[in-house]
């Protein structure tokens, strides 16, 4: 294991704010995955999530002098995150509509079926309101706890749980619309 | 609100709980009542198949672009002006040196056609494929580019990391589909190229330049993706009636 790989998150940058802006790059090996795929959820095309994956740690080297060494990354970089975002829809309509007609195709899974499960849970989640999409997006697929969400978005992490639970339901509801009525119990794997 | 099911809490007052068996409390009583429910089972049934969006990857490149523009940014700044400000400059500094006969404005013309053709070909060699495809637009946009910006969209077709600002350069090069880097382009990719997608713009690409042979020679290779297959029938069949 070496030097780099055995500091923590808040090291690495609290040394890029001193002036060691090359440790972004190690920050950005560990998290780019993760904020390419936050922004992908949230309805952005391939291409622009990797543009705004960029944007957030170009960001992060201006914003610089707000990082506070007591602070945890993660949240630090989901609000830049969030804040890209909601810049970038303000600048212009945000791409869902064109991401489904010409974006790049997911990597390949195993079969036509799982394909459409996808896709259906794809277009259900487009559907959602931003800020329920939002909570989904981050507790169900960044694996953040209730506690975070609550700190990212400044509410209390029992609003949280009862936001997310009402957000999948509404969730369910999106997808046996979409899937043609089709119960979501039926054909459940497990 | 009645708020209780058969004596027990409803499902409405169990919102926190179930919320946190999601994320992975242990909670016999909730459990027991998760396997009487079919409504809740439903609602933990579609956090399950969330999952079945599985994990994607980013741009296998993009670390390393993130890279060049990191080390672009903060390389110390020496005030460098890109080639087309270059020629804008120079183009200022002429006209107001008193250019100004007809020959003069037949030359100034073309150095701003010049100051174009940078311009997109400054753009086409951007990290961000947004600006790539900036690039394209603006090539696109050019009434009558030189072979360099044929060239380059060309280049962008065979190696552009995003399969999207491929496809628009496909589209761009169209106007372009008779000269013959672009058949040879084309030609190499039909072959060669992973992508379905990429496969059926050099189709295009050739029957726009009436190069049919090459088209119908690709129908006996066996290993041609059946929905590149189908679109060659489609396409050759639509050609012969035009």
């Amino acid at each position: 294991m070496n030097l780099e790989t055995a500091r923590t998150d808040e090291e690495l940058m609290t040394a890029v704010q001193r002036g060691d802006s090359q440790k972004l790059g190690v920050l950005f090996d560990r998290h780019h995955a993760a904020l390419f795929r936050y922004f992908l959820r949230l309805g952005g095309s391939r291409n622009l999530s990797e543009d705004l994956t960029q944007e957030v740690f170009f960001r992060m080297l201006r914003a610089g002098e707000t990082w506070r060494a007591d602070a945890r990354f993660a949240n630090w970089m989901y609000r830049i995150a969030r804040n890209s975002f909601i810049d970038h829809n303000r600048k212009q309509k945000w791409e869902t509509e064109m991401a489904a007609d010409y974006d790049v195709p997911a990597p390949k899974s195993a079969g036509y079926e799982e394909e459409q499960e996808r896709d259906l849970v794809r277009r259900a989640l487009a559907e959602l309101p931003p800020d329920k999409r939002e909570l989904l997006v981050l507790s169900r697929y960044e694996g953040m706890k209730y506690e975070q969400i609550g700190e990212l978005l400044g509410v209390e992490a029992g609003t949280i749980k009862v936001r997310v639970f009402r957000a999948l339901q509404q969730l369910r509801g999106v997808y046996e619309r979409l899937s043609g009525g089709q119960h979501v119990l039926s054909g459940t794997r497990g | 609100m009645s708020g209780y099911q058969g004596g027990s809490m409803s499902c409405r007052e169990r919102e926190v709980e179930l919320a946190e068996y999601l994320e992975g409390a242990s909670n016999p009583e909730l459990k027991a009542h998760l396997a009487t429910c079919a409504e809740c089972q439903a609602t933990v049934a579609m956090w399950e198949r969330m999952g079945t969006w599985r994990d994607e990857v980013p741009d296998a490149g993009l670390p390393m672009r993130f890279r060049q523009r990191l080390k672009e940014i903060t390389k110390p700044k020496r005030q460098k002006w890109p080639k087309w400000a270059a020629v804008a400059a120079a183009l200022v500094v002429s006209f107001f040196a008193g250019r100004t006969t007809s020959g003069d404005v037949t030359g100034l013309r073309q150095e701003v056609r010049g100051l174009r053709e940078v311009v997109a070909l400054s753009l086409l060699e951007q990290q961000s494929a947004s600006e790539r495809l900036r690039g394209i637009r603006y090539s696109a946009a050019l009434d009558k580019p030189d072979d360099e910006v044929i060239g380059a969209l060309a280049r962008t077709l065979r190696t552009d990391s995003s399969v999207d600002v491929r496809l628009a350069a496909a589209d761009a090069l169209r106007r372009y589909a008779r000269t013959e880097i672009v058949k040879q382009t084309a030609r190499e990719l039909l072959g060669n190229d992973s992508s379905p997608m990429v496969q059926v713009a050099s189709i295009d690409l050739l029957l726009a330049a009436r190069e049919r042979k090459g088209v119908e020679a690709l129908q006996s290779d066996p290993k041609l993706d059946p929905t590149v297959r189908r679109y060659i029938e489609r396409a050759l069949k639509q050609e012969n009636w035009q």
